[in-house]
Order: structure tokens, then C-alpha cells, then sequence
């Protein structure tokens, strides 16, 4: 089912925890909220589950308005970061649950029930785990039975605030793909909430990058690290760069290089965003001049530190292994991809490999 | 392999030896020796003395009373008990504080200062007596008193053992039921008292215990009628001061046997309880 969602404000006391959030969700999309800590992202999550109530904005399931319906009548899915299991039942019954609370009119046979779980249990691959305990369980095999268990009442959509954030590094890996097949046998419309943005990256559709209860932008994940666009993603999402540069002129320059035009009129500060992968050595016209501060290995690649002519702070750069390069050595920098932030906008994006400026 | 070796399973933290020697003394010094000597001095009556001594009407009503006022007061204080837990842990409120204070004073108070003030509100001229009285309900000087002098001295028992176990509860379980469409009862019913089943059971068993042998907040309120109102802890008193001493510690091991096998049999549900609940 598709989700909109209209303008949403929450305050919490006096301090603002979101304010003024616009998005929307496909039917069937699995969508990813990454953001640090404080950003809003959980608190946007509970809200479109019912479990807090927004100080204003709207929310639309379909056609349907959310405003007034309890949180049982919305039909979520909520899966837990700490699982949230009843402990005092068996896998079996956490997963029934759902079924069997309905009022009797609404409610499943116990035959249809038992079949049901049978079928969730086979899907997360727990079969022969229907009669343990939560404690009986690993925390991977925990979070996939919450997961059974919010998938038992058909969800309208399904929301899952870190779902994976409790769990070891390997199994969260193994996880994050096998919920991104679930979700493309099942279907649902998933919204999940991270701060680890390789996970968002990996197993989202679209991205909404939120801070300080706003949404930055929402993209696909491709389009969130290679055209960030605001200089916060720059920082928050992947490595980057950052040279404050000055407009003069409708150019950009660092040094005597000119790296871009822009609109006339625009002057004064701004800042210069790019990847260390998007940039190259090359001795050309349009690079940038600099010197050689200091070489490190760094996984499969090589990075250099180079402190450009006319700009404070050094960059860092991916270098051929090979390349016969050493600390203080004078080189060219040719910027392949950028983006030019003044006053948090954006002015300027260079990207030499589409040709587009 | 030593026999310690064989019985013990080993542990990581030292000091068992110790430890166990220090516990075992305590527990002998305090516990065990005072109730073998009482269990030794009512031997010389044989079993089948303190049988005789047990159905003797007077006392088998004692008991009876003793016992059956104890539970009952236990089982009302399940509910009273998990109330003000519920209250305490789950809202905020002015004089919260204040209220938990208060929740003890049934422990603090001395048990014969509880028994005067209830019998004073209690009684037919009393705050609360003289418009019961009015409607022909009597409570001080029957069982009904004592039964109110029992809930009060057993309530903090039931507040202290579930309010932890109330306020460790993770409100996300609550949500998680709530978003898979039960109701608040169903949430309530289902998901958050199975799990407060030991705690209740705990707190159940110390109410129950403390009933028993209550004494002192009970002996006003209750007019210490035979056959009507009498505790068997004042029977024992009642023994002692015409010098039967054989038939006051048979009556007191009468009680301890009845007592020891409840909390026994109590102990044995509640390990089951934890076992399902979870607590492996």
C-alpha cells in the first residue's frame, strides 16, 4: 500500500523533533531512513505505526487517512530492535498471536492459524522451531521470528526500526539480504529504519537521509552517494572531501584553476565537495595544483594526502598502486565529480564522465 | 575424583567453600536449631499426641481460621498488591514518592500499633465501624477483622516483589501486541501478567507466610472468640500462659509442618512458573 505523508511535525516538550516532513512512499517499495542519532527517523516511524501521535501534519495509507486510527486498526507490521518477543511463549504462539487476538467474527480457525504459522515459519527458515522459547534462540533467529510474527497479520506495511542493529556484524549481513528477498516475494511496502548507511544503501529501493528532524533527500542509492545534495550527506554518507573555495567572478576556483562556472551574481564563500574516487592525478589545464603531504594504504587502494595550492586542509585521494609517487612530490588534481555548496545550497555540479556541468 | 568434585559443578567464581560454610551457619543458628529444639520438645508427645492435640475442636478451628484468612487475605492482596505496583511504576503523578513511603509502612509500623489503629476505625464506634455498624455490618471483634488486619500487614509484601520485576517490563513488548491488533485487556491479560507470574507467586507465598504468624496486629481487631475468632498464634500464647507448654509446641509444629509444606509445594510451582515463563 502507498504511504504519503504531509507536512508531519512532532514536538517533544519544547524541543522539535520533526518538523515539516513531506514523503512519499510507493506501493511495494522498500525504503530506507538513515540519519545519526536525534535525527527523527524512529520517531517518523512510530508516528506512521500509530505509536506516537504527531503535533500536525498528515498521513495517508492509500486513500486512507491515518489520523484517528489506533494503532490497531492501521494493520502494521512493527518489528523491534530488541525483537520485543513474549518470552513466555513458544515460537509458535508469538507468530499466532496476531491471528488469534482478533474477536472471534474476524478471526482465522485454529486449523487456518496453524497452517498460517507453518507457512511464516518456513519463509524465515525457523521450521522445527515452533516449539521453543524465545530464550532458546539466537538474536538472528529472534529478530526473524518478530518478523514472522509482524508478517502473520498481513500488514498493510511493514516497519522495522533497526531491525538488525542488535545482531553481529556477519549474521546482520546475511540478514540484510535474505529481508530483501522476503521483501521481494512478499511485496509489502517496507519502511526501515538505520543509521548504518551500507545497510540503507544495499537493501533500499530509495533513501530518505534525515537530519535534525528533516529529510535531506530522498534518491536511489546510487543517486544518494554519488549526488549528494546537501553537504551534510556529503559528510554522513561515504569519505569526502571538503575545500572551502571562493566565487568570484560567476567562477569557482581553487588556486588560478577554474573549475566551474556559475550563476552570475553569486559571490563570497562556498564549499567544495568531492570523493576521493572522483578525483584523478592529472597534470592537464583543469586541474588543480598541489603538493604531496603523505601516502597511506588503504584496503585495495592507495590514498594520498594533498595539500592544494590556495585552499586550507589537506585532501585525500585514491592513487594507482603502482604510481612512483612520494611525500612532497608537486602533482595536478583533475576533479572528475563535485558539487558546490554556499550557504548549504547547492550552486554547482560537475560531472566530467556524463559531460554535464 | 573427590567427592566435591562429583557433587558440584564447577564455577568460575571462587569462594564456594566459604561462602556455602558461612550461609549453612546463619541459616543453622538462626533457622534450624530454634525450630529443631521446638520440634524436639513436641516429640515427647508422639505423633499421635499432636494428632489428638490438632482435632481438638478448639484448635482445629483455630487453625483453620489461621490458615484459610491468611490465603484469603494473600489472594486479595494479589490484586490490591499488583494495583499499586501497576500505579507506582506506571504513571507519574504528585506524591508518587509518597505513596511508595507509605507502601511500607506496614512493615515499619510496630504490628500492635496497626492493631489498635485498625481496631479504632474498625470498631462499632469507630470512623468506618459506626456506618458499617448502622448498616449491621460488623468487622472488628470477627473474622472480617482479622482478615483486614491480614491484607494490611501483607500488602507491601505483594507491592515489593512485583513493582521490580513491573518496572524492568519493556514497554516495546506492550506495542509490539498492540501493533499485531489486541486490545489493551488482551495485552494486559496475555502478554504482560504471564510473565509477572513468578513475581506474583513470590509475593503471594510472603503475604501467605506472614499471615499466618501474624500476631500483633491481629490479636485487637480479632476479640479472640473461641470457635469464632481465634488465631491459632494466640492459642499458642493462650497455652503457654496456663503452662501447657507440651500443647503450645504442638500447636506451633503443628503450624510449622503446615507452613513449611505450602512454601514448599509454592517454591516447587514457582520453579515450574519460571521455567515457563522464560527464565531459563
Amino acid at each position: 500500500m502507498d504511504i504519503h505523508i504531509r507536512g508531519l511535525r512532532k514536538t517533544f516538550g519544547v524541543s522539535p523533533a520533526l518538523h515539516g516532513v513531506d514523503l512519499d512512499i510507493a506501493s511495494g517499495e522498500l525504503i530506507g531512513l538513515l540519519g545519526p542519532s536525534g535525527s527523527g527517523k524512529t520517531t517518523l516511524l512510530r508516528i506512521l505505526a500509530g505509536l506516537e501521535t504527531p503535533t500536525g501534519g498528515d498521513i495517508h495509507f492509500g486513500d486512507l487517512d491515518m489520523a484517528g486510527q489506533s494503532i490497531q486498526e492501521r494493520r502494521v507490521g512493527f518489528v523491534f530492535q530488541s525483537y520485543a518477543l513474549f518470552r513466555h511463549m513458544t515460537v509458535a504462539d508469538n507468530i499466532a498471536y496476531g491471528l488469534r487476538v482478533r474477536p472471534r467474527a474476524t478471526r482465522p480457525s485454529a486449523r487456518a492459524i496453524a497452517s498460517r504459522v507453518e507457512e511464516l515459519l518456513g519463509l524465515v527458515q525457523l521450521t522445527g522451531y515452533e516449539g521453543r522459547y524465545p530464550g532458546q534462540l539466537s538474536g538472528g533467529q529472534r529478530q526473524r521470528v518478530a518478523l514472522a510474527r509482524a508478517l502473520a497479520v498481513e500488514p498493510r506495511v511493514l516497519l522495522l526500526d533497526e531491525p538488525f542493529g542488535a545482531l553481529d556484524a556477519q549474521v546482520r549481513k546475511d540478514l540484510r539480504r535474505w529481508l530483501r528477498e522476503i521483501h521481494d516475494r512478499t511485496g509489502h511496502t517496507t519502511v526501515f529504519v538505520t543509521h548504518d548507511q551500507d545497510e540503507a544503501l544495499e537493501m533500499s529501493d530509495r533513501v530518505a537521509v534525515l537530519n535534525r528532524g528533516a529529510i535531506e533527500q530522498v534518491a536511489t542509492p546510487d543517486a544518494i552517494y554519488d549526488d549528494p545534495a546537501t553537504p551534510f550527506i556529503y559528510g554522513f554518507i561515504g569519505d569526502a572531501n571538503r575545500v572551502e573555495i571562493n566565487l568570484r567572478g560567476g567562477q569557482a576556483r581553487i588556486g588560478d584553476t577554474v573549475l566551474a562556472r556559475v550563476g552570475a551574481g553569486k559571490e563570497g564563500p562556498a564549499e567544495l565537495f568531492f570523493r576521493p574516487e572522483h578525483a584523478a592525478i592529472d597534470d592537464g589545464p583543469r586541474s588543480a595544483r598541489g603538493t604531496l603531504v603523505a601516502l597511506r594504504r588503504f584496503g585495495a587502494k592507495r590514498r594520498g594526502e594533498i595539500r592544494l595550492d590556495g585552499a586550507a586542509g589537506d585532501i585525500e585521494l585514491d592513487l594507482p598502486i603502482g604510481a612512483a609517487l612520494k611525500p612532497g612530490d608537486r602533482l595536478g588534481v583533475r576533479l572528475d565529480r563535485f558539487a558546490i555548496f554556499a550557504d548549504g545550497r547547492r550552486v554547482s555540479v560537475l560531472d566530467l564522465a556524463t559531460r554535464a556541468a | 575424583m573427590s567427592l566435591s568434585d562429583s557433587l558440584v559443578k564447577p564455577s568460575p567464581l571462587p569462594g564456594f567453600g566459604p561462602a556455602l560454610g558461612a550461609a549453612l551457619l546463619w541459616l543453622g543458628l538462626l533457622v534450624l536449631v530454634p525450630l529443631a529444639a521446638l520440634v524436639w520438645r513436641a516429640s515427647g508427645l508422639g505423633l499421635g499426641g499432636i494428632i489428638a492435640i490438632a482435632t481438638q475442636p478448639r484448635i482445629a478451628a483455630a487453625l483453620r481460621l489461621s490458615f484459610g484468612l491468611a490465603f484469603l487475605a494473600a489472594v486479595l492482596n494479589v490484586v490490591l498488591g499488583g494495583i499499586v505496583a501497576w500505579v507506582l511504576t506506571r504513571y507519574e503523578f504528585p506524591g508518587r514518592r509518597l505513596l511508595d513511603a507509605a507502601v511500607d509502612l506496614p512493615f515499619a509500623l510496630p504490628t500492635a500499633v496497626a492493631g489498635i489503629a485498625l481496631t479504632a476505625i474498625y470498631a462499632p464506634n469507630g470512623w468506618i465501624g459506626a456506618p458499617l455498624a448502622a448498616l449491621g455490618v460488623k468487622i472488628a471483634f470477627t473474622p472480617i477483622g482479622i482478615f483486614i488486619a491480614l491484607v494490611f500487614i501483607g500488602l507491601p509484601f505483594m507491592v515489593r516483589s512485583v513493582e521490580p520485576v513491573l518496572a524492568e517490563f519493556d514497554p516495546e513488548i506492550e506495542e509490539a501486541s498492540a501493533t499485531l491488533g489486541a486490545s489493551r485487556l488482551k495485552t494486559v491479560l496475555q502478554v504482560v501478567l504471564p510473565p509477572l507470574a513468578p513475581a506474583f507467586i513470590t509475593g503471594f507465598a510472603l503475604a501467605l507466610a506472614r499471615g499466618v504468624g501474624e500476631y500483633g496486629s491481629v490479636v485487637f481487631i480479632s476479640g479472640n472468640i473461641p470457635f469464632f475468632s481465634e488465631i491459632a498464634p494466640l492459642l499458642i500464647v493462650v497455652k503457654l500462659e496456663e503452662f501447657d507448654e507440651a500443647g503450645a509446641t504442638a500447636v506451633a509444629t503443628i503450624m510449622l509442618t503446615i507452613s513449611f509444606a505450602m512454601l514448599l509445594l509454592i517454591n516447587l510451582v514457582q520453579g515450574w512458573t519460571r521455567k515457563r515463563m522464560g527464565h531459563v
